[in-house]
């Protein structure tokens, strides 16, 4: 499957969000049907060959029209799952050594994710924020609506500090209706207080999924020699030789990890940490699954 | 590890120039913004200042590059260890020279310097010598001990003898492992010392193969007084002694005879002081007038028993027919001498008491009957005095109880072991061979010696000489008819026949008159003084292993056996002076003094030395780096040092290179 998804990098030279949005979706959509997610598909419209025995009714004329061979349509429902984005755009999002940011890889998976949300008929809505908000797109539906978020993170720069279980539960204090909201961030914020912010978020019955974006460079600090690390949201400086931190400096990452993992798992959200170097395809597959729970539940 | 040019060493500093380079490198970090720095701050690590320095290889190689080169040019002297078998032995000249202006002290600088020099693992032993030798430190790489051992080095053991130190090193070598040996002597090298035999020791064993070096230590002295050739002789008022004071300068040598005439028991004037002692002899010291620039051998002391007078004591018993044949030859004798200088006194029997006997320069008695036991003790005192003793044997002599006499202790004075009488009483026999060159044959022609060998003997005994005794005379069928035997400082004389008539004709020959007048002669020769050098063998002419007590001018006293003073005579007569030695109940007087040799001020040139020790001389205080210099040009070590400072930069710079290169291909790709 990797090798028809596309790498970060490369949507990257695609330049146009939405194009990056229905790439990934479609890509991703295609490769379901070959793929082990392929038992998710079945609440999107779909067609399969006509079997014997099939209701005659769900015969997809149209297509037959142009491929002359039956298919069955098997289902093309409405929704009313709302999906709430929540981006954490602060300046920590800029790091970029290699790939790309960490930011454009969460533009990538925010654009992906609403527009697999509106094909399938679902509300969503947009908050962008460092310490406060800095870009809020609110909850609707339909394709002129998804071309405001794709407009909103086109828009949106790394900067700032990070505060996130504030601006989270801010914004989860608005919300009208239950639905699954989607914090993408690198976390770097006093972890109690986000566990917290997002166990509360789950208490008030929305599910939660937290993509956590680590660069690769920055999970294993594979950079040689003595560098001066400038802090890309205090400015501040420090002088180090990764080959004599990077041990203590690594067990420490995967700690935070394992630590955000349990906690999360705890409250019922979803972690999922995230390469940014690697395809959207694991983050859309969770949003998937975790879409379809959510309509079991409903 | 020691360094010839140590100055170099500040070099190391240069050390510091590429960890700078390096630190400075390092603090030129690439910046990299980085999404949060709140895992790096809690790494443990990082609570430490990082240390890592950019490329630690090549800094270590640049470092070690650096200290190689400049060990190398500091001329590293290295000793591998307690492995090394090299060995020093410094040999201090301890002879009387030595004592002579602050040559004692430079002496034991200069060993210091060469104690100093040793490197680690080095051993070093001392040893100081002069006529005889003394280890003043066991070979050890203790530097403090051989420090220590240097402060017991005191000159004034008598005559430098170069073989006798040598002789002393190599016995110490030989216990030795086979290795490195280098022999350091510290000597004035004056030039009567160097010209002694010690070759032979320079050819053998572990010497043969040592290298030695000599550091001549002291100056030439201005000027040097001493006195030589003291003679004692019998003047008109009294004894007479004379010496000459010898005075050496840069510019010339002059000498002036010197008298001194002992009219009383003792005396004292400026440069001369006396004494007669109990036993007779005269003690004197006498010293040089001339101001100069070494004390130690200004004076010179004697001890000599006074010239006798030319007097001979006849005993002529009762009876005793052979009396008058020897008044008859020593009247002759006296005859001949003219002027009184000799007369013959004529007693019935030996007086008690050896001091009556002190004017007689010969006594003359006819051994008969059994042996007399004072008597014999009387004479024997007598001799030891420095007097001579004549003895015949009469016909009536007693064969068995005189051997009896002869076996026990009492006899020991006396030449002969044995007395037999010759068998064949109608039977004629003569004298045989003779040694012409005996001190009591000395004053007798050729032609009276061959004259005894015709007189017809009709009585006689034929003797066994003891083994200290001396043949004068045999019989014409190999027996022993005439034998003498030193006792202390005099002789006894023993002719085993009588001049009388019905022993033979022997007193009535011509060549009698001729012997006694001989035998006369031998008891007025000129006795030397009883003196000799510091460090030179005693021959009192004891048995080895008499017992003997010496006493010096400040009461010391030492106890040992004759033998001793012959073989180790430093040890019992250290110093020139006065020694009383004590034997057997009798009393000598010894005068030690300062060798001759040792007063002659000319030292050698460093040519001579050269030759003699088939190594340059080195100078004084450089010694040590000279020879470290040859070691060190051996063992090449700077030069090791150098190469590997340099093979260290060549594959820096390999290093460097590729490094670069793969940073360049990096950046590129």
């Amino acid at each position: 499957m990797s090798e028809r998804l596309l790498t970060p990098s490369v949507l990257a030279a695609m330049g146009r969000l939405d194009l990056i949005a229905r790439t990934v979706v479609e890509g991703f959509l295609i490769g379901l049907h070959r793929s082990p997610y392929h038992g998710l598909s079945h609440e999107f419209a779909e067609h399969r060959p006509y079997i014997a025995g099939d209701e005659f009714r769900r015969v997809d004329w149209r297509v037959y029209g142009r491929t002359d061979r039956l298919f069955v349509k098997e289902f093309d429902e409405e929704t009313n799952l709302t999906l709430h984005l929540l981006f954490d755009v602060s300046g920590s999002l800029a790091f970029a050594p290699e790939n790309v940011s960490k930011i454009d890889f969460g533009r990538y998976l925010l654009a992906a994710l609403a527009y697999l949300a509106i094909r399938q008929n679902d509300r969503v809505g947009l908050v962008c924020f460092d310490e406060g908000v800095k870009e809020r797109v609110a909850t609707r539906g339909g394709q002129r609506h998804l071309y405001s978020i794709l407009a909103a993170l086109g828009r949106v720069e790394a900067s700032g500090q990070t505060s996130i279980a504030p601006a989270i539960l801010s914004e989860a204090s608005q919300w009208k209706r239950r639905g699954l909201a989607i914090l993408v961030s690198d976390l770097y914020d006093d972890s109690n207080a986000v566990v917290d912010a997002v166990a509360r978020i789950r208490r008030v019955g929305h599910d939660v999924i937290v993509f956590h974006l680590l660069d690769r460079a920055e999970r294993l600090l594979d950079q040689r020699g003595t560098y001066e690390f400038h802090d890309l949201e205090t400015g501040e400086k420090l002088i180090a030789d990764t080959d004599q931190i990077r041990k203590a400096y690594v067990k420490r990452v995967k700690e935070k990890s394992t630590y955000f993992q349990h906690e999360f798992e705890r409250t019922g959200a979803e972690y999922v940490e995230l390469d940014t170097s690697e395809p959207l395809d694991k983050a859309l597959a969770v949003f998937l699954r975790r879409r379809k729970e959510r309509r079991g539940k409903g | 590890m020691r360094f010839l040019s140590p100055l170099a060493l500040f070099g190391l500093a240069l050390i510091a120039l590429p960890i700078a380079i390096h630190l400075l490198v390092r603090r030129r970090a690439l910046r990299l913004d980085f999404p949060s720095l709140r895992f790096l701050r809690e790494t443990h690590s990082f609570q430490l200042r990082p240390r890592n320095i950019q490329q630690p290889l090549l800094l270590a190689m640049r470092i070690a590059a650096i200290a190689c080169l400049v060990l190398g040019l500091s001329r590293p002297l290295i000793s591998f260890g307690s492995k090394s078998s090299r060995v020093h032995v410094i040999l201090l000249d301890a002879s009387l020279s030595m004592r002579a202006r602050g040559r004692t002290e430079a002496a034991r600088e200069q060993a210091r310097i060469v104690i100093d020099g040793l490197a680690a693992g080095e051993r070093a032993a001392i040893i100081e010598f002069a006529t005889d030798s003394r280890l003043l430190a066991e070979m050890t790489a203790d530097k403090s001990k051989l420090n220590k051992a240097i402060g017991g080095y005191q000159p004034a053991r008598g005559t430098t003898s170069y073989a006798e130190g040598l002789m002393a090193a190599e016995a110490l070598l030989q216990k030795e492992p086979a290795g490195e040996t280098l022999i350091d002597i510290v000597s004035d090298f004056q030039s009567s010392g160097l010209r002694r035999e010690h070759s032979a020791q320079l050819n053998n064993g572990r010497i043969q193969r040592a290298k030695i070096i000599t550091h001549p230590v002291g100056t030439e002295l201005g000027v040097n007084a001493f006195l030589v050739d003291e003679e004692v002789s019998a003047g008109e008022s009294g004894v007479e002694l004379n010496a000459s004071e010898i005075v050496v300068s840069d510019a010339e040598r002059s000498g002036t005879r010197k008298r001194w005439s002992m009219v009383s028991r003792e005396g004292e004037h400026i440069d001369a002081a006396w004494h007669t002692e109990s036993n007779g002899q005269v003690t004197a010291r006498i010293r040089t007038v001339t101001p100069d620039d070494f004390d130690d051998d200004d004076e010179r002391f004697l001890a000599f028993d006074s010239p006798r007078r030319g007097r001979a004591l006849l005993i002529e018993r009762d009876g005793d027919d052979a009396a008058p044949y020897l008044r008859a030859a020593l009247d002759a004798t006296a005859a001949d001498f003219g002027d009184n200088h000799f007369s013959v006194d004529v007693k019935a029997s030996l007086p008690r008491l050896g001091s009556e006997l002190g004017s007689y320069s010969l006594i003359s008695l006819t051994l008969d009957g059994s042996p007399r036991a004072e008597e014999l003790r009387v004479i024997s005192d007598y001799a030891r005095a420095g007097g001579t003793v004549w003895l015949c044997l009469s016909a009536d002599l007693k064969t068995t109880e005189w051997n009896q006499f002869a076996n026990g202790q009492d006899a020991q004075s006396f030449p002969f072991a044995t007395i037999e009488r010759k068998s064949d009483p109608d039977k004629t026999f003569g004298f045989g061979t003779a040694d012409a060159d005996a001190p009591v044959l000395r004053f007798m022609s050729d032609q009276l010696i061959t004259a005894m060998r015709s007189i017809n003997m009709k009585k006689g005994f034929s003797i066994t000489p003891r083994r200290e005794a001396a043949t004068i005379m045999r019989w014409n069928d190999g027996t022993v008819a005439f034998a003498s035997v030193g006792v202390g400082s005099g002789h006894i004389i023993v002719l085993a026949t009588s001049p009388a008539r019905s022993a033979g004709n022997l007193g009535a020959s011509a060549a009698f008159p001729a012997l006694a007048s001989s035998i006369a002669k031998l008891s007025l020769a000129q006795k030397e003084p009883s003196s000799g050098d510091v460090g030179q063998p005693v021959n009192l002419g004891l048995t080895p292993s008499a017992p003997v007590k010496i006493v010096d001018a400040a009461g010391k006293e030492t106890a040992g056996q004759a033998r001793d003073l012959i073989t180790r005579a430093a040890v019992y007569f250290p110093a020139p002076g006065i020694f009383r030695v004590e034997v057997d109940g009798l009393t000598r007087y010894i005068a030690i003094n300062a060798p001759e040799a040792e007063s002659q001020s000319a030292l050698a040139s460093a040519a001579d030395i050269e030759r003699t020790f088939r190594t340059p001389p080195a100078a004084p205080q450089t010694h040590a780096n000279v020879s470290n210099d040859s070691v060190e040009r051996d063992r090449a070590t700077w030069r090791v040092f150098l190469l590997g400072g340099f093979s260290l930069l060549l594959a820096e710079m390999w290093i460097g290179m590729r490094q670069r290169g793969r940073n360049r291909e990096k950046k590129e790709g």
